[in-house]
């Protein structure tokens, strides 16, 4: 650990901005070659143990994602923390609410983003050693088709690599994070694998056993609307390989079924990226730098970066430390893909860096996510039990539907209603213990104790349901990150969004909802998904005729902001993340993604992060 | 040991429990509580002018917490209160349900209120005392429960005072129940607020992160309080057991 400012003073071989999963996998793989790495991190280092996060986390009357971790999110007053105060602030779902009230999405004294809409941007992440460690475990690989949006379906661009060049380091990736699944399972849409995944597939839940059996009661003529990739001949309900031990795996324990993947897992049983930067940092050649927030990237005469300035603080709503630089041969900013791109464009005293394409911020994207709830009429689901996602379908994320609308991925949920009904099992139990409504689900407004208040929550939460689509959304220019005049705790300005859907994820989404009816009554679920007054995700689609309110959530991917491309003129980077405009800086992370597809971004992030590590390791700094 | 060491009247302090007085007996002294109870319940105002100091560390008192505990919450007392048992009798599982379910007020200075190494009750009655206005009510509760000990079905008795009792004895009644549901405390005025005013939702705070682990209510789904799972590898792959197995019935 780099305490000093003077110990950051040498010319190291690699100074990489950030420590999450693309940060920390580059370092390990850097320091294993015995090169000198310094990271930034503007959050805190890892801690000893998880003891402060689980407390936080179990006393939190809020318990989102980012509950477990700091900066705290209400001051003293039980506000939102004010961003303008907070040194490493970051979005929190708890400032996506309707205009006028706590969480207002457009008030900039409560939420981090500067959102100047349609829609609030709804994705959330940490900034902290580790990174975004609040996240669920999925590790999907992309589908060979998901590469060629442009060649195979006219849509968007490809993307300069493809399925087989990515393919050795997929199994790479999958054997550092610990990937869970069976290969037999996921060869589909054309995947292939040259090597078995390292541990056994995570068994599905109750809840996936109800969701497959309904889908194995689906027509030919019932999913037609789908339009399904001709090698699907039935829709399978498949596990959902994960970083998440199945067997003790690489000093950790296996999956204890806490049902707490987000926001953090009490075992870590969920690989998260601290358990690799450890790993770097024990190799001797990394040093790490924390609560330093990268705050300009400096171009020197011969048009590479000669340094990268930073501000040090000690504590999260302090005042600032000290400031000072770094310099090394190579840069690389893993900062994600919103805070990658507002330190690209802050720095240069806001003319930016790495932008000859202008294309910096542009092309954000999310898989925005339609959610839907309801109650099992007959069969008990036994929900809250197990991994928060054990199983999902697959099978509709490519096809010749693609030139015409989005792509969705189906997830089963194992929570109940606990993602949905503000946070339940507090919401329906108060429901019953005082005569309330709020669930939709005790209209005439009982009041009940005992036994009957033991039975009736019973067989509540064992018959409740939930699902959700992961739509794939569009690049689209429109959709970018720019700089507020909004600043944060130490002075810098903030990210400022503006967030559309397209036509074709709209059209997408009237699928997923076609899809969400055809499920809902095989299974024989009744429906009680609803929409909050004044919701700023809400939007009307024409469906089959019908006008229909949907709205959608963040599914915690964010996208796109420096894509890589083949050329110049139309990208930020090139297949091995090189920025075209400065030969020593590489841009890492989802933002390169230049189109978004289904699958959740982190194995493709970390696929992509070791092959521009070996690349370095191999090619650049020998 | 003394049953009731610290036996307190709704009249006055009794000088010492061990000198006779014939108008101070336990008897007398449980007839009073029950007269008061009575009397409560057809006025419809239960709280009487002085309080007993009520004590976590009174067993009488503790037991009293278990027994109107587990009527709120519908969840057995072995159940909330891990030992909860007969002194002088070994009895198993089956056996100590149906004592409990036979329950005479001669057999409450015969029970354990159980020292499980987690003792959430103790958190929880310490808790509830220490609230600004709940001492009154939470003693007038704990009277409902002792004057129920007999009835043929304590549970039904006990609520059944509680429907009719006051507002502050009512949604006290309600906040023990969340309580053990949830390891959160809502104030009981926010919960009466929700009732008479539209749009209004009680705020909650987490006890402590004690308190949420030992939460029941995704135990009463035969789940368990999400980020504390006691299981295994797997388990979620076959149904769950009975629920009688979490709850006790």
């Amino acid at each position: 650990m780099a305490d000093s400012i003077s110990d950051l003073n040498q010319e190291w071989d690699v100074v990489i901005v950030g420590s999450g999963f693309a940060g920390a996998l580059i370092a390990h793989a850097l320091g294993k070659a015995r090169k000198n790495v310094l990271v930034l991190e503007a959050g805190p280092r890892v801690p000893t143990n998880i003891n402060d996060d689980m407390e936080r986390f179990y006393t939190a009357s809020a318990k989102v994602p980012e509950s477990p971790y700091t900066p705290t999110l209400f001051d003293e007053g039980g506000r939102l923390s004010d961003p303008t105060k907070v040194n490493d602030g970051r979005p929190t779902v708890l400032s996506l609410n309707p205009k006028g009230g706590f969480g207002d999405w457009t008030d900039t004294t409560q939420s981090y983003l500067h959102q100047i809409g349609p829609f609030p941007f709804s994705s959330t992440y940490e900034r902290a050693a580790g990174g975004t460690a609040h996240w669920l475990g999925t590790s999907l690989r992309l589908v060979p088709n998901d590469f060629k949006m442009k060649s195979k379906y006219g849509q968007f661009v490809d993307w300069p690599v493809d399925y087989e060049k990515l393919e050795p380091f997929y199994c790479s990736a999958e054997a550092e994070l610990g990937v869970s699944a069976d290969v037999a399972d996921q060869e589909f849409l054309g995947i292939k694998f040259s090597k078995p995944y390292p541990m056994p597939k995570i068994p599905p839940s109750t809840t996936d056993k109800a969701v497959s059996d309904a889908v194995d009661k689906m027509t030919d003529d019932d999913v037609k609307f789908l339009e399904k990739d001709d090698s699907i001949k039935k829709i399978a309900v498949r596990s959902l390989p994960a970083a998440r031990n199945s067997q003790p795996y690489r000093n950790r324990r296996a999956c204890a079924g806490n049902t707490n993947c987000i926001p953090i897992c009490p075992i870590q049983a969920k690989y998260d990226p601290t358990i690799t930067l450890n790993d770097a940092l024990d190799t001797g050649f990394v040093k790490m730098s924390d609560r330093t927030v990268a705050s300009d990237i400096v171009v020197g005469e011969n048009g590479n970066i000669s340094q990268i300035n930073f501000i040090k603080y000690r504590s999260d709503r302090g005042p600032e430390q000290e400031k000072g630089s770094v310099r090394g041969k190579l840069y690389v900013i893993a900062a994600n893909a919103i805070e990658t791109a507002r330190l690209l464009l802050m720095s240069r005293n806001g003319d930016g860096v790495a932008n000859s394409s202008d294309m910096v911020g542009r092309h954000l994207m999310d898989h925005p996510y339609l959610v839907a709830w309801g109650m099992s009429e007959n069969r008990a689901l036994f929900p809250y039990r197990g991994p928060l996602i054990t199983s999902g379908i697959g099978d509709l994320c490519d096809g010749a539907f693609r030139r015409e609308r989005a792509a969705f991925r189906v997830d089963i949920g194992n929570e109940g209603w606990n993602f949905v009904a503000k946070g339940d099992p507090n919401t329906t139990t108060l429901d019953f213990i005082n005569g309330m409504n709020q669930t939709r689900v005790n209209a005439p407004g009982e009041a009940l104790l005992g036994k009957a208040l033991m039975e009736r929550l019973n067989k509540q939460f064992t018959h409740q349901f939930r699902c959700g689509f992961l739509v794939e959304q569009s690049p689209d220019p429109g959709n970018r990150v720019t700089l507020s005049e909004f600043k944060d705790g130490l002075g810098l300005r903030r990210p400022k969004i503006s967030y559309d859907l397209s036509d074709y994820t709209r059209k997408g989404f009237a699928a997923a909802y076609k899809m969400k009816n055809l499920l809902f009554a095989k299974m024989g679920v009744t429906e009680f998904t609803s929409i909050n007054e004044g919701d700023p995700s809400m939007f009307v689609q024409d469906i089959d005729g019908r006008k229909v309110q949907l709205n959608f959530m963040g599914a915690g991917h964010l996208m796109g902001t420096y894509r890589m491309g083949s050329s110049k003129s139309d990208s930020v980077v090139d297949e091995m993340q090189c920025s075209w405009d400065h030969r020593n800086l590489y841009l890492v992370g989802s933002g390169t993604f230049p189109t978004g597809s289904t699958p959740n971004p982190t194995l493709t992030i970390a696929a992509l992060s070791l092959r521009t590590a070996d690349h370095i390791i191999n090619n650049v700094l020998r | 040991m003394n049953d009731f060491p610290q036996q307190r009247d709704a009249v006055g302090p009794i000088e010492n429990a061990d000198e006779p007085s014939g108008e101070l007996t336990r008897r007398t002294v449980l007839a009073g509580v029950a007269a008061t109870t009575m009397a409560a319940t057809v006025a419809g105002f239960a709280t009487p002018a002085s309080a007993r100091d009520i004590d976590p560390n009174s067993p009488r008192d503790m037991v009293l917490f278990v027994l109107l505990s587990a009527a709120l919450t519908g969840i057995a007392e072995p159940k909330l209160a891990p030992g909860f048992r007969a002194k002088d009798k070994n009895l198993k599982p089956a056996d100590l349900a149906i004592f409990l379910a036979q329950l005479k007020p001669s057999d409450l200075p015969n029970l354990n209120p159980g020292s499980d190494p987690v003792n959430i009750k103790r958190d929880y009655f310490s808790f509830v005392r220490a609230q600004p206005g709940q001492p009154l009510p939470f003693e007038a509760l704990l009277n409902i429960a002792e004057g129920s000990v007999g009835a043929p079905d304590r549970e039904k008795a006990i609520l059944d005072k509680v429907k009719v009792a006051n507002d502050d004895v009512r949604y006290l009644a309600r906040s023990i129940a969340l309580m053990w549901y949830l390891g959160a405390w809502y104030e009981p005025s926010d919960l009466r607020l929700a009732n008479t005013t539209p749009n209004s939702t009680p705020n909650f705070k987490v006890i402590s992160s004690k308190a949420y682990t030992q939460g029941w209510a995704l135990r009463v789904a035969q789940a368990h309080p999400m980020g504390f799972s006691q299981m295994q590898f797997g388990y979620w792959n076959v149904e769950p057991n009975l629920r009688s197995d979490f709850t006790g019935s």
